[in-house]
């Protein structure tokens, strides 16, 4: 799912929740956006450039072309942060802390709407869900 | 910070995934086969591992909060996995079917008013 919407739903979340957690509704929209930011790591580390925009740019034109194609262009890709592994420890963190197990919500929210998107778009093999498995390919 | 309200956020979102890896269940079943194929069947393996992350957030949210006010909060299940049904495998709804759901919302709400 596009970034843009990651960061509309997650305010969305985190506004209805303002009552329920008050300052502490921020850190919902944070754990639903700033998990994203493997994306731009990804591009980084393959390509050997640190250009944001151009990160965009980049991750617009698959998209674009996926949906014309209406199959993913790329297979397996590990987004880290949208891993099993990364999850499990974050869910242990959480037992921990509370800001953490409020970071997880958001968390939780985000690879819920790409689930189902990748569902949606029969795209689940385009992304690497374990950082092990990955290794393993 | 509700603690009480963390758990039942949690909750839905175990509820969400547990959703999530039915719907995986059902994909994978279609290419089922009871050979080696079977390891390799992806929607299965990854609809189990959907299950065992929400049964880990359940755990976490059980910390939070009691078991009496969490778990009804699970029923919500049900709806996650009509509308999945519905928008994903294109499964038709019934009227009837949508009385259940209305009645579980229903439920699931009066649960929630009587623990105040």
């Amino acid at each position: 799912m596009l970034v843009p919407v990651h960061i509309i739903l997650s305010a969305i979340l985190s506004l209805i929740l303002v009552p329920i957690f008050g300052i502490y509704s921020l850190l919902i929209f944070l754990g639903g956006v700033l998990i994203d930011v493997d994306h731009y790591l990804e591009y980084a580390v393959r390509k050997k450039d640190l250009s944001l925009i151009k990160a965009y740019k980049e991750g617009m034109m698959f998209y674009r072309k996926s949906i014309r194609l209406g199959r993913p262009i790329r297979i397996n890709v590990l987004h880290i942060f949208h891993t099993l592994e990364f999850l499990i420890i974050f869910m242990l963190l959480s037992f921990f802390s509370k800001i953490i197990s409020i970071l997880l919500i958001g968390i939780l929210f985000h690879i819920v709407l790409d689930l189902g998107w990748l569902i949606k778009r029969k795209a689940l093999k385009s992304r690497a869900h374990s950082f092990i498995g990955w290794l393993e390919k | 910070m509700s603690l009480k309200h963390t758990a039942i956020l949690l909750v839905v979102f175990s509820t969400l995934f547990s959703s999530f890896g039915q719907l995986l269940y059902k994909l994978g079943v279609d290419k089922l086969e009871f050979n080696i194929t079977l390891l390799t069947n992806y929607f299965l393996i990854l609809g189990i591992l959907l299950y065992i992350i929400a049964g880990v957030i359940l755990i976490i949210a059980l910390k939070f909060g009691e078991l009496s006010t969490v778990y009804p909060v699970y029923a919500t299940n049900y709806i996650w996995v009509s509308l999945l049904s519905l928008y994903i495998l294109k499964e038709f709804m019934t009227y009837f079917k949508w009385i259940g759901i209305a009645s579980i919302v229903i439920g699931v709400g009066l649960l929630g008013v009587s623990k105040k």
